[in-house]
């Protein structure tokens, strides 16, 4: 785990976000995959705290300067990308997000999103915001919004890779 | 009433929705939905969480100070969204 951690790292800070990175990952594709996330998680640890505002569950709507979290199954997950836009993106299922919510969160906007989970998921994810966000800050959730945008359109539009 | 022809209108155009019930269906369970709220309910599940202060708002009002810039607008999202915000004291 530690040279896992260590290799993802080394990565991140090094060459920052490269297909050198992604063929690193492949190479460990026989490791459980939540351990995986975890380390990615871990080796993103500085550039998370940096991050004091957050848009969960944001769809193909992203905020300049804000983590925008969303989740595309079939999209490389767990890795925090800094897009042209000046926002930042983490492809993350909200329900495996307890390691991203640090207790510095200044904001957290959720958008027609809760309607996406199930009543205990929802309130999963409430608590998790609250214990993550500084005192005094706010937490306003709005919904619902369909999520229409697909991967494709996210690549296109965004020109995540 | 004008809120189902207006939303009909917005979102099912090309859809076979006859009734408000149809469009009711779409709205609870459209869009990959697995739960609905209303004001009540989902001040409820906030204050549960452990959030304060909290309160309906009217779009574009809040706490964020560039809420204007990051809250998304149009006529449907206008007729359609419920704002509540909150806070960690």
């Amino acid at each position: 785990m530690f040279i896992l951690r260590a290799l993802l790292w080394l990565s991140f800070k090094v060459r920052h976000f490269t297909e050198w990175s992604l063929n690193l990952i492949n190479k460990f594709g026989s490791v459980p995959y939540d351990y995986l996330l975890k380390a990615l998680l871990f080796a993103q640890a500085d550039k998370l705290k940096a991050l004091e505002k957050f848009n969960v569950g944001c769809g193909h709507y992203f905020i300049k300067d804000w983590l925008n979290i969303t989740f595309y199954g079939d999209f490389y997950e767990g890795i925090i990308l800094r897009q042209d836009t000046g926002a930042f993106f983490l492809n993350l299922d909200i329900n495996k997000a307890a390691t991203i919510f640090s207790g510095n969160i200044k904001c957290v906007y959720a958008s027609h999103f809760i309607e996406h989970l199930t009543y205990d998921e929802g309130l999963k994810f409430l608590r998790l915001a609250y214990s993550g966000m500084r005192k005094g800050g706010g937490n306003p959730p709005d919904m619902p919004r369909p999520n229409t945008m697909d991967n494709k359109v996210l690549r296109k539009r965004y020109g995540v890779f | 009433m004008a809120f189902f022809n207006t939303y009909k209108r917005i979102y099912l155009q090309d859809q076979d929705v006859k009734s408000k019930g149809d469009i009711f269906m779409c709205q609870l369970f459209g869009g990959g939905h697995k739960a609905c709220y209303d004001s009540e309910s989902l001040k409820s599940i906030m204050e549960k969480a452990g959030f304060s202060q909290i309160s309906e708002k009217k779009q574009f009002e809040s706490a964020i100070p560039e809420i204007r810039e990051i809250e998304p607008s149009s006529e449907g999202r206008s007729l359609e969204t419920l704002y509540v915000e909150a806070f960690k004291e």
